[in-house]
């Protein structure tokens, strides 16, 4: 007998098979961070241990608009266009 | 019928059934094989193109057309006449008030209730009485179970890997009631709401296991026992005060005094607001405010209304930013107890939509 699948396609490229090169240092390039909402002085954090550490040549903090949704494609777009590296905070 | 879907060749049931759970299309029980002739039975029942889209479903973000629903909502055991309910409960649950996204992977424990109202829930048997939120009726396990089966297959939050809920409760198998409208002294739930005396609907809200409590004597009695009961310091609504809800469930005992007394819904709802505050420095005691997921900060300085007076320890919290975020129905059979749903906090909120019975 044939029986059908549950499971649904997804519109979105599969990106487990489609990760980015890595990069050999984080030094001399511009990092971004996405705040979840709830993160601001764990971010801050984060930002001036990498300044202090890694030295990049740039940080570029963002704070996406709900902490239980992903960040809106937009605001993905506008990060990776500007940066090597994003840390992004999840959120709860 | 014409299917998009892969198609498997299986010896028989049996092997249908093991098949399912080896590659995860089960969150644990067994399903129903789904058959090209039974899936279309179903779509056919409901009027609907099989290649309609109503979303795609977090966080996997399988797209989810009426063919997938067909599908589930076979392998949970539904008959075509329950389809409907199954696709406006999806419709619900895509509600961007809903945020889906935050219901299928939060730490919290709730999990989506299916509350049915209207001429359906008698036409489909389904149980408003006696055990409603347990088991023993076709409909509520089955339409609770293809709800579940969708967001499982479609939305692939598999615990822990991505769905973070902590404990989660027996909701997460099925978890379906209808509202008890005949011992009711209001009007249903979906009236209430905005929807025509009459209509058929689900309201969706994503919520705690039933806190059960004693409901004896007058409406001052039952209520101060719903208000001992709301007012927990710990629960997630306290973290976020925005967007929390709480759903109340009244046995037909109690709903026979409110109506003896003459208290509507709105005199309930103000009563329990007022009566059910917490104070503050026993929210702030539970140290969630200040949780490792606050970096820092503090949650009240970043989600509660400005109105809510910390500086001051004593100071009384509601436990919803309104009374209108305090639902409140009545269900179970002729006994003493009633119930109180915790809400989330961050989404999930009460979502009704109209069922689109077919002529």
């Amino acid at each position: 007998m044939k029986v059908l699948s549950p499971v649904g396609e997804k519109k979105r490229i599969d990106v487990e098979r489609e990760l980015a090169p890595r990069l050999a240092t984080l030094s001399g390039k511009v990092i971004g961070l996405i705040d979840d909402g709830a993160g601001k002085a764990y971010f801050q954090r984060i930002e001036e241990l990498l300044k202090e550490k890694v030295k990049p040549a740039q940080v570029i903090r963002k704070v996406k608009p709900h902490l239980s949704q992903p960040s809106p494609t937009a605001l993905l777009d506008e990060v990776v266009k500007a940066c090597k590296a994003v840390i992004v905070g999840v959120g709860i | 019928m014409k299917f998009k879907s892969e198609m498997v060749e299986v010896v028989d049931g049996q092997a249908a059934v093991e098949l399912f759970f080896e590659r995860k299309w089960t969150d644990g029980l067994p399903v129903v094989p789904p058959t090209e002739e039974a899936v279309a039975e179903m779509i056919e029942y409901a009027e609907r193109d099989p290649r309609e889209v109503l979303g795609e479903i977090p966080p996997y973000g399988g797209i989810a057309t009426i063919e997938k629903l067909a599908i589930n909502s076979v392998m949970a055991g539904c008959r075509p006449e329950y389809f409907p309910v199954v696709i406006a409960a999806v419709e619900a649950c895509l509600d961007p008030r809903h945020n889906l996204n935050g219901t299928q992977t939060t730490q919290d424990g709730g999990e989506q209730l299916i509350i049915v109202n209207g001429p359906i829930a008698k036409k489909l048997d389904i149980n408003s009485g006696d055990g409603v939120f347990g088991r023993g009726y076709r409909a509520n396990g089955t339409i609770g179970r293809a709800l579940r089966l969708v967001l499982w297959n479609l939305g692939r939050n598999f615990p822990g890997d991505p769905d973070r809920s902590t404990l989660s409760h027996p909701g997460a198998w099925s978890f379906c009631i209808a509202e008890n409208e005949d011992a009711s002294p209001w009007e249903p739930l979906h009236v209430e709401r905005g929807l025509p005396p009459g209509s058929s609907a689900v309201t969706v809200f994503q919520c705690e296991a039933p806190h059960p409590f004693l409901t004896h004597g007058t409406v001052k009695q039952v209520l101060f026992t719903a208000c001992e009961a709301m007012g927990n310091p710990a629960s997630g609504n306290r973290i976020f005060f925005y967007e929390g809800e709480v759903l109340l469930v009244f046995g037909a005992v109690a709903a026979e005094q409110f109506g003896k007394e003459g208290w509507s819904k709105k005199d309930v709802k103000k009563y329990v607001w007022d009566h059910s505050k917490i104070p503050y420095w026993k929210i702030e005691q539970t140290g969630m405010l200040t949780a490792p997921e606050a970096a820092g900060t503090n949650f009240a300085d970043l989600w509660w209304p400005k109105w809510i007076d910390r500086s001051d320890r004593n100071t009384l919290v509601p436990i919803t930013a309104s009374l209108d975020d305090i639902h409140v129905i009545v269900a179970g059979g002729r006994g003493t107890w009633s119930a109180v749903c915790d809400g989330w906090g961050l989404g999930g909120r009460a979502i009704t939509r109209e069922i689109k019975v077919p002529k």
